[in-house]
């Protein structure tokens, strides 16, 4: 269930009459009169109701020889809440399109035909640059320190700054062999 | 029946303020609404009837001019598959039919 259908069966849900409807079907199944009459409800509105819960999937319908029969959509209403809570979220893909755009936006701002204009002095901003620059080393492959200077030199003069905020960053690591990419950095982290 | 048809007016209206805070009240927003709906309803030819010189006659004209453009609204509605719409739609209708048997069964204003 996506995050939009368990919002629509929430807001579905949240009526007496509704769930008065639900509790009667779960007894057995019931005709649009029968419910009205249970519940002191006239048929139109039960219809009304029916209808809503058809329409998030909680009731089905199935025609009988005198009757269009309701009975509960079991499947729809099994789920646990934690399950409907840890659902594929939408809004989760809106977040990431949103952060995309916003990266974008930054790297066309420093980065022109290749070239980094100034350093960002926002950190966020930086992290965004840094990790496009990064992305000019190579797993599995050791960098001298002068590489890496060349590397950089290529963006901007300050490669020093740079680097050591590449380092800082964790999106170059070093020791006294030399500077390598590692594989276990999250780019696009804010 | 210019005092009979405002205070049974008045009357429905309150019922359905009544009925309406208490289907709120019990967590039936959708009922509530409906309510809300019927009360326009009666509110609105209730001042139909005092703008138009307090004329059944002519109150009962404009009652079958308003009314048949809800029930082309909810035919729509149903053509459609909007259950709500065409929910509201019949709420309306149905109020539009006690407003007419109620004013069918009065005598005629003096004034008519």
């Amino acid at each position: 269930m996506t995050e939009n259908e368990a919002l629509a069966l929430f807001k579905c849900l949240a009526d007496k009459s509704r769930l008065q409807i639900l509790k009667s079907l779960s007894r057995e199944d019931m005709y649009v009169e029968r419910l009205a009459e249970r519940l002191g409800l006239t048929a139109p509105t039960v219809s009304f109701h029916l209808k809503k819960l058809s329409d998030v999937g909680a009731v089905r319908s199935y025609k009988t020889q005198y009757y269009t029969m309701y009975a509960l959509q079991e499947e729809t209403l099994r789920p646990s809440m934690l399950s409907l809570i840890q659902a594929d979220s939408s809004e989760a893909a809106l977040q990431a399109q949103r952060d995309e755009a916003y990266r974008q936006k930054v790297l066309s701002s420093f980065l022109v035909y290749g070239k980094l204009k100034s350093i960002p002095t926002q950190k966020k901003k930086e992290r965004i640059v840094l990790e496009e620059l990064v992305k000019a080393f190579e797993y599995d492959r050791l960098y001298a320190e002068r590489e890496v200077n060349i590397l950089l030199a290529d963006y901007h003069d300050d490669f020093c700054t740079l680097r050591r905020d590449m380092v800082g960053e964790g999106l170059l690591c070093r020791d006294q062999r030399g500077y390598w990419r590692p594989k276990e950095v999250q780019e696009g982290k804010a | 029946m210019n005092d009979s048809f405002l205070t049974w007016c008045d009357q429905r209206l309150a019922a359905c303020e009544t009925r309406r805070a208490s289907l709120l009240a019990d967590q039936r927003g959708d009922e509530a609404r409906f309510e809300q709906v019927r009360s326009n309803v009666y509110g609105i030819f209730r001042a139909v009837y005092s703008a138009l010189g307090y004329s059944k006659a002519l109150m009962l004209r404009r009652l079958e001019e308003i009314s048949s453009s809800w029930v082309e609204s909810l035919r729509q509605a149903e053509i459609h598959g909007d259950a709500d719409k065409a929910h509201i739609e019949r709420v309306k209708l149905d109020a539009c039919a006690e407003i007419r048997r109620f004013a069918d069964a009065m005598e005629e204003c003096p004034y008519d």
